[in-house]
C-alpha cells in the first residue's frame, strides 16, 4: 500500500466505499404515510382461486383517532398474484414487513401447506416472525371479520392473545421459520394453533385453543387445550403455564393449581437388540398458584405428598395421550424421530424406512419429577372462625 | 488589497534594526516612525504632532526648571490611559523643582532617571518606534531638549473590567474567576496558581498594525519540547496585520485549518488553564482577549468542564458519559429518525409506527425536508436569541415553544414526533457548547446522506466522521488520543474522571514524559483505608 502514496489510499477508501453501496439490497426512499401496512391476512380457496383476505390498519384518522382496520379481498391464481391484486383495490403497494398473522383455512391446511409456505418463504418483506395458525371455522375469513372488546384489529389482538397466552395455558406458538424447520426435518410432524369463533351474548369472539396435527404438511386431527398441553410438554417446549388437577385428601376434594415455572423433557431411546423404546425423563418445577380449600396449609411433607400425586399425573397423563396419538393418527407428533436420529443414527438409518409402523407400536415410558418450589403463602390460610 | 498594503508597510517594521540605519524611502514609512529620536527638542514633538494629527486625546506638556533656565523638557502621553495624579506628583513636580543646573545637557535623562523621578519602572529610548509602542500602553515619555533620546515612565492605568464569572463556563462549585482583557492581569491569576519557578511566560508581539502582545506560558520540565517549539514557530510565522482576539490565533495555528473541530482549546478560566499547563500544555494568552487558549487539544477535553473537578468523581463521570452520549445523539438522532421512518420502517416496532404514520397523515411535506426546515427554525431561534437582551430573549422563546412547536403540529404543517426529534436534538447540542458548530455540519451532513441512502449513508457518513477525527493532529498530538494502542495510564481522565488519587502520572501523549503527580504509596494508602 505504501508504494502507491496517500492518493492512492484515498482513491482506494472512496472506491471501497462506493462499491459498497452496489452491494446492499432493497432500499428505497419512501414516506411512511403511504404505506398501507398489513397487519395479518386469511389464506382460502375457492376452486383453483386462491382468495387472500388482508386486514389492513388505517392511520388516516390522525393521532387523535384509535387505528381501525379494513379488510381487502383479492384473487388470484397465486397467492403472489393475489396480493399484487390488492393493488388495484387499495392503490398503494401493501407494506408486509409488520404482519403478525397469517390463517389458514382448514381446506387448505388438509391440502397441505407446502404450497401456500412458498410464496411466504420467497417474499422479502414478510417477517419470519409471522405467526401461522389454522382456523377451525367455514373460511379464515370470518375470523378476521370479529369484533375485539378493546383492540380494533384483530390480527394484532390474535397477536396479543399469543404473547400471553402461555401463561396462562399451553398453545404452539409456530412461526414461519419454525414451520419450515419442522417440515425440512425428517420424521417431525408439526403442529399448528387453532383458532374459532366463539358467540357470546350475540357478539362474535376470538377463541385461541387447542391445535391442529399434521402428517407431514397435511391437516389430519384436532387436539384440545389439555392434549395439546402433553403434546408440549413431551415437545419440552412449555414454557409457561398451569397444571390444575383435583386431588383427594382426608377424603375431601381440593381443587389445585400448580402453576409451571420451569420444565425440562428429555427423549431417550434404548435400542435393545432391534427393539426400540423410549424414556420421556421430564422436569418440572413450580409454585403452588392456588389450593381451594380453606384449611388446608401446605407444609413440606405436604408439598413431598402433592409432588408425588402431580408426578403420577403426568406419567399417567402423558403415557396415555401418546398412546391415542399412536392409535388414532400413527403420526410421530412429539418428534421421537428426532431424538432417534439424533442420539442413534446407525439404528435410524435402519428404521427411516419403515418408521411409521415403528412408531404406532413403540413402547414410551415416562418418568416425571416435579418439585414445588414454594407456596406462594403471603398470609396465613383464611380460615372461618365457627 | 490588504495583501499589498501588509507587504510595503509591515516589512521594514518587522526587523527594525535592519532597517534603523538605511534610508527609508517614505511611501514605506509615512510617519518616519524608523527614524532616530532628534536631539532637538522640539522637532521630536512636532514629529509626534504630526503623527497624531488632531487628536486632542494625546497631552503635551512642556516645562523648564526653576533653578535653571537652558532645561527644557516635554512630557506625551495620552489622557485617561496614564494616571495624571502620578504624573503630576512623581514626574513634573520633581522635575520642575529639583537642582539641574550643574547637569551637563547630555548627561540630563541619566541624571533624571537616577537621582530625580521616583518612578518604579522608566526606560531609555532612541527610536520613534517604540515612544509610541509605550504611548499606546499608557505610558509617560519624557523628552528632553539636546538628549537624543526619551525616556518612557511608567504610567499607565486605564479603566478596565472587573474579574467576574465568565458566562458560558459557569459552575455550581469552584472558584468564581474569570480571565479579564488585560494581558498582566491574567498572568496574575496564572502565576498566583503555580508558585513554582518552572512556570515560564515567554512574550512574543503579533500582528503588525494592531502590535498584540501574546504569552506562551508552561511549566518547564513538564512542556514536550519538541511541541513548545512547534508552537513557537508557527506563531512566528503568523503574517498580519491585525489581532483582534484569540481567535485569529487560534485559526493560524491549527493543524488542519480546514476541519470542522477545533484542535486549539480555549477557556476564559483561570483555573482551568492552570489545570491544563500542569498537564504539560501550553497557555496562550493574547492581551486584549479573555479567552486563552490551550495547546495540544484533545478530542475528549471538549466534554471536560471544570465542574468534573470539583464534584466527586461518580457524578462527575456521569455527567461525561451523559455529554458524550448528548454529542452523539446530537449529530445522528435526527438522521436515525428519517433513516428508519423512510427506509426502514420494519426496524419501527408496530404500534410506533402506526402512531408516525397517524401523525404524518396530512403532513405535505416529505420527512427530509420538514426534518431540514425544524432543524433551520431551531437554528433561526437559537442564533436569535444569542445576541439579544435576555427581556427579548423571553417572547423569543414564546415564539419557538407556542409558534413552532404547537402551532405548527395542530395545523399539519409539521408531524408531533418530527418536533420531539429536533427538540432533543437541539437540547442535546447545547450540552458542550464549544463543538455545537461542528454538530450542525455533521448533523446537516450525515442528513443529507441519509436521505439518499437510508441507514448505510448515515453508516458511510459516520465511517469518514471517524476517519477524519483520527486523522486530526494538535501540535502532532494525535486528537483521539490514538485510540487503540492507548495505555490505561492515559485513559484515566477521559470518559470517566478516576478519583485524584488514582491519577498518578500525567498523559505522556501531551507531556511527553509521563511524570508523576504523587508517589504510588500514597495512592496504595488511600485505596486501604
Amino acid at each position: 500500500m505504501k508504494a502507491y502514496g496517500k492518493s492512492f489510499q484515498k482513491l482506494f477508501i472512496l472506491l471501497w466505499l462506493l462499491l459498497s453501496i452496489l452491494l446492499c439490497g432493497c432500499w428505497n426512499y419512501r414516506e411512511i404515510e403511504d404505506l398501507t401496512i398489513v397487519a395479518g391476512a386469511a389464506l382460502d380457496k375457492e376452486g383453483d382461486m386462491y382468495i387472500l383476505t388482508f386486514e389492513v390498519i388505517d392511520v388516516a384518522g390522525g393521532p387523535e383517532k384509535n387505528h381501525s382496520s379494513a379488510l381487502i379481498k383479492a384473487s388470484g391464481l397465486t397467492l403472489f398474484e393475489a396480493s399484487r391484486n390488492a393493488i388495484s383495490v387499495i392503490g398503494n403497494k401493501l407494506y408486509w414487513s409488520h404482519a403478525k398473522m397469517m390463517i389458514i383455512s382448514e381446506d387448505i391446511a388438509k391440502e397441505g401447506l407446502v404450497p401456500v409456505m412458498d410464496w411466504l418463504a420467497r417474499d422479502a418483506e414478510i417477517r419470519q416472525t409471522i405467526k401461522i395458525v389454522v382456523s377451525k371455522e367455514k373460511t379464515a375469513r370470518e375470523i378476521l371479520e370479529i369484533t375485539h372488546p378493546t383492540i380494533e384489529v384483530v390480527s394484532l389482538a390474535m397477536d396479543q392473545v399469543f404473547q400471553n397466552k402461555d401463561s396462562v395455558t399451553s398453545v404452539p406458538r409456530v412461526e414461519e421459520w419454525k414451520l419450515f424447520q419442522d417440515l425440512a426435518q425428517p420424521g417431525v410432524s408439526t403442529a399448528l394453533p387453532t383458532v374459532y369463533i366463539n358467540e357470546e351474548n350475540g357478539n362474535k369472539r376470538l377463541f385461541v385453543s387447542g391445535s391442529a396435527i399434521f402428517d407431514k404438511d397435511r391437516l389430519i386431527g384436532y387436539l384440545n387445550d389439555e392434549e395439546t398441553k402433553l403434546m408440549m410438554f413431551v415437545k419440552n417446549e412449555i414454557t409457561r403455564g398451569l397444571i390444575t388437577e383435583k386431588i383427594e385428601h382426608n377424603d375431601i376434594p381440593i381443587k389445585i393449581s400448580l402453576e409451571i415455572l420451569k420444565s425440562q423433557t428429555e427423549i431417550k431411546p434404548v435400542v435393545k437388540d432391534d427393539e426400540i423404546k423410549f424414556e420421556i425423563d421430564m422436569t418440572v418445577h413450580g409454585n403452588i398458584g392456588e389450593i381451594e380449600g380453606y384449611h388446608f396449609h401446605l407444609d413440606r411433607k405436604g408439598a413431598n405428598h402433592l409432588e408425588k400425586h402431580f408426578e403420577e399425573l403426568l406419567n399417567k397423563n402423558i403415557a396415555a395421550f401418546i398412546k391415542t396419538i399412536q392409535k388414532e393418527y400413527g403420526v410421530d407428533i412429539f418428534g421421537f424421530a428426532d431424538a432417534l436420529s439424533a442420539r442413534d443414527p446407525k439404528t435410524w438409518k435402519k428404521v427411516e424406512p419403515r418408521w411409521k409402523e415403528v412408531f404406532k407400536n413403540v413402547e414410551v415410558t415416562v418418568n416425571s419429577e416435579v418439585h414445588i418450589e414454594g407456596a406462594a403463602i403471603q398470609k396465613k390460610p383464611i380460615r372461618i372462625r365457627e | 488589497m490588504w495583501k499589498k498594503t501588509n507587504e510595503t508597510n509591515t516589512e521594514p517594521v518587522e526587523k527594525p534594526e535592519d532597517n534603523i540605519n538605511t534610508s527609508t524611502p517614505s511611501d514605506q514609512d509615512p510617519y518616519g516612525i524608523m527614524k532616530p529620536l532628534s536631539p532637538v527638542l522640539t522637532e521630536n514633538i512636532n514629529r509626534l504632532k504630526d503623527i497624531f494629527k488632531y487628536d486632542k486625546s494625546v497631552i503635551y506638556r512642556c516645562f523648564g526648571n526653576r533653578h535653571t533656565e537652558s532645561f527644557h523638557a516635554c512630557i506625551v502621553f495620552v489622557s485617561n490611559m496614564a494616571d495624571h495624579k502620578d504624573i503630576n506628583e512623581n514626574l513634573i513636580a520633581p522635575i520642575l523643582q529639583s537642582d539641574l543646573r550643574d547637569v551637563p545637557k547630555v548627561e540630563m535623562i541619566d541624571y533624571l532617571k537616577t537621582k530625580v523621578i521616583p518612578s518604579m519602572d522608566m526606560k531609555e529610548t532612541e527610536y520613534m518606534d517604540s515612544v509610541l509602542q509605550s504611548l499606546f500602553e499608557g505610558d509617560t515619555v519624557l523628552f528632553v531638549d539636546g538628549e537624543d533620546k526619551a525616556l518612557v515612565i511608567r504610567s499607565t492605568d486605564y479603566a478596565e473590567r472587573q474579574i467576574t464569572e465568565p458566562e458560558f463556563e459557569k459552575v455550581l462549585e469552584g472558584p468564581r474567576e474569570g480571565f479579564v482583557e488585560n494581558l498582566s492581569v491574567n498572568l496574575t491569576l496564572i502565576r498566583r496558581r503555580i508558585k513554582s519557578p518552572e512556570l515560564k511566560f515567554k512574550f512574543k508581539e503579533v500582528g503588525t498594525r494592531t502590535r498584540t502582545t501574546i504569552c506562551l506560558c508552561y511549566l518547564e520540565n513538564l512542556v514536550n519540547e519538541r511541541v513548545l517549539n512547534e508552537l513557537e514557530n508557527r506563531i512566528d510565522k503568523i503574517d498580519i496585520d491585525s489581532v483582534v482576539g484569540a481567535n485569529v490565533i487560534a485559526e493560524n495555528i491549527v493543524d488542519s485549518p480546514l476541519s470542522v473541530f477545533s484542535t486549539v482549546g480555549s477557556t476564559e478560566r483561570p483555573d482551568v488553564t492552570v489545570s491544563k499547563i500542569l498537564e504539560g500544555r501550553i497557555a496562550i494568552l493574547v492581551d486584549g482577549s479573555s479567552k486563552v487558549l490551550t495547546m495540544p487539544f484533545v478530542f475528549i477535553e471538549s466534554f471536560q468542564t471544570a465542574e468534573d473537578y470539583y464534584t466527586e468523581y461518580y457524578f462527575a463521570s456521569l455527567n461525561r458519559i451523559l455529554r458524550i452520549t448528548s454529542a452523539a445523539i446530537s449529530i445522528a438522532a435526527p438522521s436515525v429518525y428519517l433513516a428508519l421512518v423512510t427506509f426502514h420502517q420494519e426496524m419501527i416496532p408496530t404500534p410506533l409506527l402506526l402512531s408516525i404514520s397517524a401523525a404524518r397523515q396530512g403532513v405535505p411535506f416529505p420527512t427530509i425536508v420538514e426534518m431540514l426546515l425544524l432543524l433551520f427554525a431551531f437554528d433561526l431561534v437559537r442564533e436569535a436569541s444569542a445576541r439579544i437582551s435576555s427581556q427579548m430573549g423571553q417572547s423569543i422563546t414564546i415564539v419557538g415553544a407556542l409558534i413552532l412547536g404547537q402551532a405548527a403540529v395542530d395545523a399539519r404543517f409539521f408531524s408531533s414526533l418530527i418536533v420531539i426529534i429536533v427538540a432533543i436534538t437541539g437540547t442535546t447540542g447545547i450540552m458542550t457548547p464549544k463543538l455545537k458548530g461542528a454538530y450542525i455540519i455533521i448533523r446537516t451532513l450525515l442528513l443529507m446522506l441519509t436521505a439518499v441512502m437510508g441507514i448505510y449513508g448515515l453508516c458511510y457518513g459516520t465511517f469518514v466522521l471517524f476517519l477524519h477525527l483520527f486523522s486530526l493532529r494538535s501540535l502532532g498530538v494525535p486528537f483521539m488520543m490514538g485510540l487503540g494502542s492507548v495505555k490505561p495510564d492515559e485513559i484515566k481522565d477521559t470518559v470517566i474522571r478516576t478519583p485524584w488519587w488514582f491519577m498518578n502520572t500525567r498523559s505522556k501523549l501531551v507531556s511527553g514524559i509521563a511524570s508523576r503527580r504523587q508517589s504510588m504509596d500514597s495512592r496504595k494508602g488511600k485505596m486501604m483505608s
